[in-house]
């Protein structure tokens, strides 16, 4: 407990203090790369979001026995191909797999994975943790929330960018579809509703019509965190209430 | 409270958070332990809470009330961040001495607890301490808790092997 308080103590003043934070220089990473290792697995480095400082390679797990292969849907499919095109710039090179230059609806599909030790899983298989807080590339904003619908991956076919890529993620690129919430902030005439919510930060959480968007694909390091959904009926409007549950950092207004 | 429980009911929880007994609040529920107080306070209540009493309709003395009991949930949000700074701590300071401030002027009759003085000196315990994790009950509730489980005859004495095969002293 001695050396946790001191820890924090030395962290809260490098963050807080330039002064402090420009006499030690380049020590200051060093010390931040050494607090991020998770030697003792108690996940603490992902509790504060440091992983990135010490791993490459994110923590996912997901049971491999349970893979299937199935075709994505239209509309999953196309903001997939959007996805790709537009964010991923198309980096593993199989956005245009098929002859006719058009991508294969095929890929593999599993129900949940586990990242930074939180499990997250399609509707279909456990409602309960398929519901997440997320940023989405090309939202006008900074964070949506939405129900999981699928995780997948496409097979690799080796190209030359992907063996460049080589070395990186040893396993596939794996994909997450959302369908998103439709948030009240587009409708001033509700806005004061969700005011009514948001004014309390991430203590209150926020509105959504109790409606979904057209899927998003994100990846899963676009995931902030799970919330808690409950259908709620407020004058004569259906909607959703939204509550995150973690990483409430993300979310201060 | 039938509002709550309706609520409480259509509420979809992850699965990392434990759910809270239907009947909370009842005589033949009983108590609750520290974590359903958590999930109520945090989670629940907050959700019911601002619908009924946020809505510019609501009587202005709810208004208040709702008011205060957010400032209390913030605190206590802010109170378990995993890791915190300086600004979180000087925040979660304001926001509890707003609820104990409030709590005595809208609540004539109740009384400040020795929990009220403590929660006010919480942000020194953060400066000194670092975050809740670092020096919270939860551990030693939960080796508490193990050691509740294991028989025993109430008696002090040597060690003795009990039937896990774990040593009890």
């Amino acid at each position: 407990m001695h050396s946790s308080a001191r820890e924090a103590n030395l962290k809260a003043l490098l963050s807080d203090n330039s002064e402090v934070r420009s006499r030690v220089g380049d020590l200051a990473d060093v010390y931040k790369a050494v607090l991020a290792e998770d030697v003792r697995g108690t996940r603490l480095a992902h509790m504060v979001d440091a992983v990135h400082l010490t791993e490459q390679e994110p923590d996912f797990t997901y049971d491999a026995t349970r893979l299937r292969e199935s075709n994505l849907p239209n509309d999953v499919l196309a903001s997939f191909v959007h996805f790709l095109k537009e964010v991923d710039q198309g980096a593993m090179g199989f956005t245009d797999d098929r002859s006719d230059g058009t991508t294969s609806p095929k890929v593999i599909t599993m129900n949940k994975f586990s990242f930074r030790g939180v499990e997250y899983s399609t509707a279909s298989c456990r409602t309960r943790n398929s519901h997440i807080l997320f940023r989405s590339p090309g939202s006008a904003n900074p964070l949506d929330s939405g129900q999981i619908i699928y995780i997948f991956f496409k097979s690799q076919v080796p190209t030359a960018r992907s063996i460049a890529a080589l070395g990186q993620p040893h396993h596939p690129p794996i994909y997450v579809c959302v369908q998103p919430y439709v948030t009240l902030q587009t409708n001033p005439q509700f806005s004061g509703m969700d005011q009514m919510y948001r004014r309390f930060g991430f203590a209150g959480g926020f509105l959504c019509w109790r409606e979904v968007a057209l899927p998003v694909v994100i990846k899963p390091s676009s995931i902030i965190s799970h919330v808690t959904v409950t259908p709620l009926q407020i004058g004569e409007h259906q909607m959703l209430h939204i509550l995150p549950m973690d990483r409430v950092r993300f979310i201060f207004v | 409270m039938e509002a709550v429980w309706e609520d409480m009911a259509l509420t979809e929880l992850p699965s990392w958070v434990t759910e809270v007994p239907s009947d909370w609040g009842t005589a033949s529920r009983g108590k609750l332990s520290a974590n359903n107080w958590q999930v109520i306070c945090t989670i629940h209540l907050p959700i019911t809470l601002i619908r009924l009493w946020g809505m510019d309709g609501a009587p202005e003395v709810r208004k208040r009330q709702l008011e205060n009991f957010m400032d209390l949930v913030r605190a206590v949000q802010m109170a378990n961040l995993c890791s915190i700074s300086k600004k979180e701590i000087k925040l979660y300071e304001d926001y509890i001495l707003r609820y104990v401030t409030t709590f005595k002027s809208l609540y004539k009759l109740a009384k400040v607890k020795p929990i009220h003085h403590a929660a006010l000196h919480y942000g020194n315990v953060l400066r000194g301490f670092g975050p809740a994790h670092t020096h919270s009950a939860a551990f030693y509730e939960r080796y508490i808790h193990s050691m509740q489980s294991k028989n025993h005859n109430m008696k002090l004495g040597p060690y003795f092997e009990c039937n896990s095969g774990d040593m009890l002293y």
